[in-house]
């Protein structure tokens, strides 16, 4: 009998040996479902703790979930998981588009790329078919170049491509993997991953299939989860305005980091200035969405005047707002638009990014850096063109840019002179969000296994009536418990997470993805079991990361300037993280978890109960694991 | 319950369709309809019955390039999931912004549903089934 949901075979690639074989992907899905769960598991249980994230040996893997390419609502993402190059930890990253249901319907769920060419290349991948090509034609081009020649050359617009810039080719620190122009998978250096592989580009192309085992039974899941969908209200102010749209409110909410984290509050006359109201009006051309997806949250922009003149781009979430708006005080929409497009054209990750340009500034403001060290840049709050300058030379590791590129942590260790109090950081990758206010935000933020970010456990507490007070440490920890085993869920699946309960408490839950699932795969399944499949896939994670980075309790405590330096301004004046509430609600998270409050390492016991018995005994075996 | 549209393949209602093939092997029927349906492109098919005007109307500017419509119509006549079979095609043009909609000869209106797959899984609005 063959799978359902699934396409049951996965690509290796070694591209030390210029080979790639084709192998079953039935036990890896069996066990461990798809997307990030079966990404984690490959590297959990092949990558030596030794091997560096920019060493050939790392693994990158791109992956698909049983829901990916069906009519299952926003069933487009794709999951990049390698060594973090940030952390020395894990990084499962998902960007959204159209790569992943192209790469099923080319016959993959799943594909495995280790060792480094030495010359460029770039990987074709069509029709149950792969090709190692070279790309030494393609070195150097932007991300959009590169899709724009490959779809030229290979004679196909329906081509679909992931691929990195000279930021990736380089080797810095803040990259990602740009697909379909607009979107990325972001965070941990995966960009220098496939530089560091001479990879340029995946090429995916695919004519075959997506079968379901019951047709019928989910079509009408479909349509009850469509349905559910198309009359949410959070969708629908998606729809209009975005996540950008939520601008305002986030600044209302404490969730706008200022001039590098001096504040979490940005000027409501700023805010203003840049809302999605105006963007509609006077830039958007077009609404636009990742493959199959109802909630079309992504937005097209043309710029008509000025000095970016004709420049078409998509996308304006509200990252972006954190990282160059609030962070960076840039309130040129237009300003933030080129910006955006220019870090997917040299496949700079916007989030890691931002951070050093803006600790450089704070270090300029405060007089520990001049323009000596900064290329002759003076670099001034809100001014764009010296950020957009640094960005280039970022991505050509250049001058000021090499060390910038390095991550703002490595960078202060470089600088010194104090400048280390200015950096923000959670497991040495540069901390993106404000998390003064919420602490739920905050747990999830801080605890997420690939150092630090909102898309694992952080959930917003006025979405989630049973975490009551958002300003509170009670009653955070079991739902970032919940969130971080949903989310994994989400990801193994294939679907994106703004149309589940993390968005809106209407939308998809996981008793939703049960269903789907059941009627793609025919396997059957209940929610508690996908629940647990989640805990085991965060637990791989966590144990991967006491290996591979030897992260502890310590690992898991916010930015010390979070807990230094209160809000000054807004609604939320004076508020912060304070050690004793933190450590209270770090206790009961790991209680939740079955951790060792005293070090936050795994127990034994723990990981039986979860059936993950190679974890404990490698553990065990490097003396990390708690009897 | 919300009442919706049935998201079925069974073609028995059709007055000129030989049930038994058509349930013995609901999926293929491509060829099948090629024959017994007037291809409709456009869309006004002539209907024996009725005279009612079936057709799809296509809004570019609205389409958000997600190509639902694609897998939704591949699904009508294979019960799969795969885009390249589709009567619907979408391309979008990242430079322009501009988006393309076409739809082949072999658009039957979906016919044994509700309506066309393509337009009731078209969130945006860019296809619309009207049927007067």
């Amino acid at each position: 009998m063959g799978l359902y949901g699934w396409v049951g075979k996965i690509l290796w690639v070694d591209l030390t040996k210029g080979k790639t074989t084709i192998d079953s992907s039935e036990n890896l899905v069996k066990r461990f479902v798809g997307g990030r769960g079966v990404g984690q598991w490959l590297l959990f249980s092949q990558l030596r703790p030794e091997t560096a994230p920019l060493h050939p040996e790392n693994i990158i893997v791109f992956g698909t979930g049983p829901l990916t390419g069906t009519l299952a609502p926003a069933s487009c993402r794709l999951s990049v998981d390698t060594k973090n190059l940030l952390t020395g930890g894990v990084l499962s990253s998902n960007a959204g588009g159209h790569v992943a249901p192209e790469l099923k319907y080319a016959g993959f769920d799943f594909v495995a790329i280790h060792g480094a060419s030495n010359k460029p290349v770039y990987l074709l991948i069509m029709d149950e078919k792969a090709e190692i090509r070279d790309a030494s034609h393609l070195w150097g081009l932007s991300t959009w170049k590169t899709e724009e020649i490959l779809r030229r050359e290979l004679g196909d617009p329906k081509l679909r491509v992931a691929s990195i810039g000279a930021a990736g080719e380089n080797l810095a620190k803040p990259t990602c993997i740009i697909v379909d122009r607009g979107r990325a998978a972001g965070r941990g250096g995966c960009g220098a991953v496939m530089g560091s592989k001479k990879l340029k580009a995946l090429a995916v192309r695919g004519t075959g299939e997506v079968k379901v085992a019951e047709p019928e039974k989910f079509m009408r899941e479909v349509d009850r989860l469509w349905k559910k969908i198309d009359e949410n209200e959070a969708v629908k102010f998606r729809r209009d305005f975005g996540t950008h749209g939520l601008l305002p409110l986030a600044n209302e909410r404490g969730l706008v980091g200022v001039r590098n984290f001096q504040d979490d509050y940005w000027s409501p006359e700023k805010v203003e200035k840049v809302r999605q109201e105006v963007l509609n009006e006077k830039l958007e051309i077009r609404k636009l969405a990742c493959f199959n997806c109802p909630i079309y949250c992504s937005h097209l922009y043309r710029i008509e005047h000025g000095p970016h003149a004709g420049l078409v781009s998509e996308g304006f979430q509200l990252n972006l707002d954190w990282d160059f708006a609030g962070k960076l005080d840039i309130d040129d929409p237009v300003a933030l638009i080129k910006i955006n497009a220019l870090c997917s054209e040299l496949g700079l990750d916007i989030d890691n990014a931002s951070a050093p340009i803006a600790w450089a500034f704070e270090l300029f403001e405060r007089g520990i850096i001049g323009t000596d060290e900064t290329d002759g840049l003076k670099l001034k709050w809100g001014d764009a063109d010296t950020v957009i300058e640094l960005l280039k030379k970022i991505a050509r590791r250049e001058g000021f840019g090499k060390v910038l590129a390095e991550g703002s942590k490595r960078a202060s260790e470089i600088i010194g002179r104090g400048s280390e109090r200015y950096v923000s950081h959670v497991k040495g990758q540069d901390s993106i969000e404000a998390i003064r206010v919420d602490k739920g935000w905050a747990l999830g933020c801080v605890t997420s296994p690939r150092g630090g970010g909102h898309l694992d456990g952080a959930f917003q507490s006025h979405r989630v009536p049973s975490a009551g007070d958002p300003r509170s440490y009670d009653s955070k920890a079991e739902s970032v418990f919940w969130f971080e085993r949903f989310k994994a869920i989400v990801d193994m699946m294939g679907v994106c997470y703004f149309a589940t309960v993390w968005n809106h408490s209407d939308l998809l839950g996981p008793d939703d993805f049960v269903c789907l699932f059941s009627a793609a795969t025919g396997v059957s399944i209940t929610g508690d079991i996908l629940m647990r499949i989640g805990q085991r896939v965060h637990n791989v994670e966590k144990a991967f990361n006491t290996l591979h980075a030897g992260f502890k309790r310590v690992d898991d405590y916010p930015p010390r300037r979070f807990m230094l330096e209160s809000i000054s301004s807004g609604p939320n004046k004076g508020a912060s993280l304070d050690e004793a509430g933190w450590s209270r609600m770090l206790d009961e998270y790991y209680r939740l978890h079955g951790w060792d409050t005293k070090t936050g390492w795994q127990t034994a016991k723990g990981l039986e109960e979860l059936g993950l018995v190679e974890v404990k005994e490698k553990l065990d075996r490097n003396a990390k694991l708690i009897s | 319950m919300h009442s919706k549209p049935k998201a079925t393949h069974v073609f028995l209602n059709g007055a000129h369709m030989n049930s038994q093939v058509a349930m013995a092997n609901p999926f293929s029927s491509r060829s099948l309809y090629k024959v017994m349906t007037t291809a409709m492109h456009g869309l006004q098919p002539r209907r024996k019955a009725s005279k009612l005007v079936r057709r799809i109307s296509i809004v570019p500017d609205k389409c958000t390039g997600c190509r639902s419509c694609e897998i939704a119509c591949s699904y009508h006549f294979d019960g799969v999931f795969q885009p390249n079979t589709s009567r619907i095609k979408i391309s979008f043009d990242p430079k322009s912004g501009d988006v393309k909609i076409s739809i082949d000869d072999g658009c039957n209106l979906c016919e044994g549903e509700e309506g066309p797959l393509c337009a009731k899984y078209c969130s945006a609005g860019a296809l619309i089934f009207q049927a007067k």
